[in-house]
């Protein structure tokens, strides 16, 4: 036999391996120490066993964006909405130390409600703001396993609410967070972002681990300079574990726990003269959730998933002192046992219970509710022939205790084109329910001084749902095996949208009330594009962008809001990472949001970049920067009795310990 | 906008420069992984005829037919290559391409219900057979994946190689699980 060229070489790194003996798993192994090891270690070399078929790429029949482990870790981001600007059409804007206004395909605000986020499958749609209070959605971003964000109507899956997007965020299985993790940040705007984690094997095929950590983040900037009044402090805790009961029965329990501590700057309507005070002061939030999930595949062709979660939810200032508990059932069952057909049917119930302590500013009549929402769904992937076009009908019903009976229906096509191409197309209907702050609310937005005049946000019981059709079309190819293309189109029409109409003047005594009272007042139409795309350069280098258009028009009808201009026309981000040798790994991302007319925010341009080294294994340290071109920009206007907040440059440093 | 456009640029541009890759990236899929960094082993442990032999400065095309996790296994020969031996990973959606340029074809489980075709037509061609289908050397194939007991083994069929003027040195054959000769 000749001596070949390779066996002189490719011993790289993994020598210390080649002089120990054979461990008993492959899954701990680097590729390069798998490569170098004789042919009888590796007959010997155990592997957990996987499907032979690989999942293909991305079959979605819907516009998908996956933002991975890695990409989390590589954007330096240190909250799940920071990551979210990774994925195209997407539009994230950070309003002040701790708030965040994050949506899909327009309608953005701070409580954004057309958008339904979920972790680990448990809903955190906040029933008062019928929105994501973000900086409370938290976990320790090292133990996130993906993030799916899902451009466009998800209601016949999700049911209402998952109106312009879906984003799922998905915490690893606690078998693959085994050992600990001790991770510690500080920086300029970052005063400590703390967290460790702890996963040990409980049992056979049973794993759990828990963790803690802390953030404590300075305040941000005033428009024109200074520090602004925004620091906050918060405190979460959780665990997650994961049981194989049998060969065919898995169960996963897991909570979270957190309280946070937010500075803000409020100016408040008042009915004395100026009509407005100065009123800096602290919310205290406090949550935590408990969940279980039984999946049992029955057979190759059949599994059934049960899972119950209680969350709660409760946050308290001088203006407003909210507490809800939710409770909810899901149950789903997936059945491919007819050929040719995919059936995926589920039943859910939710109950929400809540109240509120009235305040001048804010209250709910009634201040208690108990309002159930309880749906079922059925869909169908239908394989037609030739076997590589597929047909996927199905429809949520649903009941909420607001608007009564929901029909969200949507027919998607898909079509395998070949291995590196897929086309889809799909038209669905969704629906934005009423609810608390719809209905039941009454919302001091101002105070004019001739009167004085109170006006208020009045909601309505009598509402209908906000309604959308929505047209959307997709192609992915994969031109070569290291270039990846998926762009996304998009034709919205929404009827029946919550706007509000300024109502006749009631005179109260010893001042007015204007209200401004909502109303299925308007109608709008969208559309767009979102195009990204993935190249694996060299073996080292891997480059990603995406851009993204909306054209979003109100309907002309007078007397209603109208929230035209309110969106970025355009967005797109540009993102390099590169692995130098010696462990040293570089990440440029480049973002650019364009203006938002009507609220005079103008266009920008924002760049991260982080620089890690692995010092040894298992510990890494890094230096991230954020927002380095500008010392401070506007990304959106204050929410309601805010004080506006500039975003300004930070830089922190990180280190991270595995063992 | 200017200056941090540069600097995005030059940052890229560094990276040009950087030396040999020392990591790949961390593959999730360990059982292929193995049998990757087996079908690298069948490089160095096979002999191809003329016109195939590997000379000192050569390029080795690994082809996998169908839809395989092997496929995401690129990254792994790339890292395995040297100056004077690239391997690259070949992902050929139609088999009957496969014999032009590889020196070993790997045929996806995807792929079961076309293999006595791809078998027939490949016959007597001087290159390695590869697969993870249950009983493939047996069908006639050259070299099989069994998963054993949560280890990965190999299954040789003698017969099929050398009626394709291959050669197989004595210490594959000393770790395979079986090897047929008819």
């Amino acid at each position: 036999m000749r001596t070949l060229p390779l066996t002189s070489s490719t011993i790289l790194g993994s020598l210390a391996f080649i002089l120990t003996t054979v461990p008993a798993t492959a899954d701990d192994l680097s590729p390069q120490a798998v490569l170098n090891m004789s042919l009888q270690d590796l007959t010997n070399l155990e592997v957990t066993s996987v499907s032979k078929k690989a999942e293909k790429a991305n079959e979605a029949a819907a516009a998908v964006f996956v933002i991975t482990q890695e990409d989390i870790k590589r954007s330096g981001a240190t909250s799940i909405p920071e990551a979210l600007r990774m994925a195209p059409g997407i539009e994230v804007a950070q309003a002040g130390a701790h708030d965040w206004a994050v949506t899909s395909r327009g309608f953005n605000n701070q409580f954004a409600n057309k958008l339904l986020v979920l972790i680990d499958g448990r809903t955190v749609y906040n029933p008062l703001f019928s929105g994501t209070i973000w900086q409370l959605q938290d976990t320790l971003l090292e133990d996130i396993d993906r993030i799916e964000v899902i451009r466009g109507p998800g209601a016949t899956q999700w049911g209402a609410n998952a109106v312009n997007g879906v984003i799922n965020i998905i915490t690893k299985s606690a078998k693959d967070t085994q050992g600990g993790l001790v991770s510690a940040s500080a920086g300029n705007l970052i005063k400590s972002d703390d967290g460790t984690r702890y996963g040990i094997k409980i049992g056979d095929d049973s794993y759990a681990r828990v963790y803690a950590k802390y953030t404590d983040d300075r305040a941000e900037y005033n428009v024109g300079g200074g520090r602004s009044d925004d620091a906050w402090q918060k405190r979460q805790a959780g665990f997650r574990s994961d049981s194989k009961l049998t060969d065919q029965d898995s169960l996963t329990f897991q909570g979270d726990t957190y309280s946070s501590h937010e500075a803000e700057d409020y100016v408040l309507p008042s009915l004395t003269s100026p009509y407005l005070f100065a009123s800096p002061q602290d919310i205290e939030a406090t949550g935590g959730n408990l969940l279980a999930r039984w999946t049992r595949n029955i057979s190759a062709q059949s599994s059934t998933s049960m899972q119950f979660y209680l969350d709660n939810t409760q946050y308290k200032n001088s203006w407003i002192s909210y507490n809800a508990t939710t409770a909810d059932l899901d149950f789903q069952h997936t059945w491919t046992g007819w050929e040719g057909n995919e059936i995926v049917w589920g039943a859910g119930y939710r109950l929400i219970e809540d109240h509120d302590a009235p305040t001048f500013l804010v209250s709910l009549a009634p201040t208690e509710r108990n309002y159930s929402t309880y749906n079922t769904f059925l869909q169908d992937k239908i394989t037609l022939d030739p076997k590589d076009v597929f047909l996927t009908l199905g429809s949520k019903f649903e009941h909420n205790a607001y608007s009564g009976f929901e029909v969200e229906p949507s027919a998607k096509l898909s079509w395998l084109i070949s291995d590196e191409q897929m086309a889809w197309s799909s038209v669905s209907r969704a629906v934005h329910t009423p609810g608390r702050n719809t209905s039941d609310s009454q919302v001091v937005l101002g105070v004019l001084p001739t009167g004085p005049t109170l006006v208020p946000a009045v909601g309505n019981p009598s509402l209908d749902s906000e309604e959308l059709i929505a047209y959307e079309l997709g192609y992915r190819i994969q031109p070569i095996k290291s270039i990846s293309v998926d762009i996304a189109t998009f034709y919205n029409d929404y009827s029946k949208l919550f706007l509000g109409k300024i109502g006749a003047p009631v005179n109260m005594g010893s001042y007015f009330l204007l209200p401004d009272v909502l109303e299925n007042g308007n109608s709008a139409h969208s559309d767009g594009f979102e195009l990204s795309t993935k190249i694996d350069a060299t073996t080292n280098w891997q480059l990603s962008a995406s851009y993204s258009y909306i054209n979003l028009q109100f309907n002309a009808k007078t007397g209603y809001g109208d929230l035209t201009g309110e969106q970025p026309k355009k967005q797109f981000n540009l993102r390099s990472t590169y692995l130098f040798p010696y462990s040293i790994e570089m990440t440029n991302s480049l973002y650019y949001v364009d203006s938002l007319n009507t609220l005079d925010i103008p266009g920008y341009y924002r760049f991260d970049t982080k620089l890690s080294y692995e010092l040894m294994k298992g510990m890494e340290v890094s230096l991230v920067g954020q927002n380095l071109l500008a010392p401070q920009h506007k990304e959106f206007s204050a929410f309601l009795y805010q004080t506006p907040v500039e975003v300004g440059r930070s830089v922190y440093g990180n280190i991270t310990w595995k063992f | 906008m200017q200056n941090i456009l540069r600097y995005f640029i030059a940052g890229c541009l560094a990276c040009g420069l950087a030396a040999t890759p020392l990591h790949v990236r961390a593959d999730d899929n360990k059982e292929y992984l193995v049998k990757a960094a087996f079908i690298y082993n069948f490089v160095k442990f096979v002999e191809w005829p003329d016109g195939k032999a590997i000379s000192k400065q050569s390029n080795i095309d690994i082809c996998v037919v169908g839809n395989s996790p092997l496929s995401e296994t690129g990254n792994v020969f790339k890292a395995a290559s040297t100056a004077k031996l690239t391997l690259s990973l070949v992902n050929e959606r139609n088999w009957s391409n496969a014999h032009n340029h590889c020196h070993i074809v790997f045929i996806s489980a995807s792929e079961e219900d076309k293999l006595s075709e791809i078998l027939a037509a490949m016959k007597g061609q001087p290159v390695l057979m590869v697969s993870d289908i249950d009983n493939f050397a047996a069908k006639g194939g050259m070299i099989g994946f069994v998963t054993n007991d949560n280890k990965i083994k190999i299954v040789i069929n003698a017969k099929a190689i050398s009626t394709a003027g291959l050669r197989v040195d004595a210490q594959l054959l000393e770790i395979a699980l079986k090897v047929i000769d008819k």
